[in-house]
């Protein structure tokens, strides 16, 4: 048994899934991206919404960014960059 | 009858301010917990004036995290963070996990690592981790959203993912449908 109680295969199994889900969701970003919007864009902001793209993590970008989450939040919708969760 | 403790993260917060339904977030918990360093995260008028309102309701609560929990949140961050294939957790999503846990507090996050925490370690297995998916379903259950037919069901989540530029993964999202409407006897 894992740690968790949940047998070893099972967290294995999960992972898995969450691995490939999170593959699922960065094709996705990328495909709905504005990229043109991205690349008007300056350094660290371009950078940010880049990091945005790989990873989904908002909290990151915005720091990357050197802004607010709320402002960051606002670069990604105007980048349209699907939030998927 | 409403649900007792949430705590929201900041971009929990921020997107689902956004949405059309917004209202029924209150209606669903009898308070929602925002740590103090949410308000540093917010500039938007229609995110910060929402906020506001509730605050002076009581529906909101800032919550200041004590050093304790700040302690234990970065604890956790870097416990996951040297785990094999984990997704690595920032300060936010660990606070509200250590504050939730901590409170008995349903934890309302879009972090997908802070999602994945619950169901493979086993000291979090307990702790209740919400996206919007979750939330939208839940308030349909409990009747705080009425709907009348599958399409109202269907529309409820679209209207969600039209306001906020959110995409539910649709495995998930199906899984949620046919939740409700089990729950509904629509099915």
């Amino acid at each position: 048994m894992g740690e968790n109680g949940m047998s070893e295969s099972k967290v294995k199994e999960i992972l898995q899934d969450f691995w490939k889900a999170e593959e699922e969701f960065r094709e996705i970003r990328r495909r709905m991206a504005d990229w043109d919007f991205i690349k008007r864009q300056p350094l660290r902001i371009r950078a940010a919404l880049e990091y945005y793209i790989e990873t989904g993590d908002l909290y990151v970008a915005s720091r990357i960014a050197g802004v607010t989450i709320s402002k960051m939040n606002e670069l990604r919708r105007r980048a349209k960059i699907p939030n998927v969760a | 009858m409403s649900l007792k403790l949430a705590i929201s993260d900041t971009c929990f917060i921020i997107d689902w301010s956004y949405y059309r339904k917004r209202e029924v977030l209150i209606e669903l918990f009898q308070t929602i917990l925002l740590p103090e360093q949410v308000l540093e995260e917010v500039e938007d008028e229609k995110v910060i004036s929402w906020i506001s309102k509730n605050l002076a309701s009581g529906k909101m609560l800032l919550f200041t995290p004590s050093p304790l929990d700040l302690r234990r949140a970065e604890e956790l961050m870097l416990e996951v963070a040297t785990r094999p294939h984990m997704k690595r957790i920032e300060m936010p999503e660990a606070l509200c996990l250590v504050i939730g846990s901590r409170l008995n507090a349903i934890i309302l996050t879009e972090n997908r690592g802070a999602l994945l925490v619950p169901k493979v370690m086993k000291k979090w297995r307990r702790v209740k981790v919400w996206r919007a998916l979750e939330t939208i379903k839940e308030a349909i259950k409990r009747g705080y959203i009425k709907v009348f037919s599958e399409e109202d069901v269907r529309k409820t989540f679209r209207e969600y993912e039209e306001d906020t530029g959110h995409i539910f993964p649709r495995r998930d999202l199906i899984r949620a449908i046919n939740e409700v409407l089990s729950c509904l006897r629509m099915s």
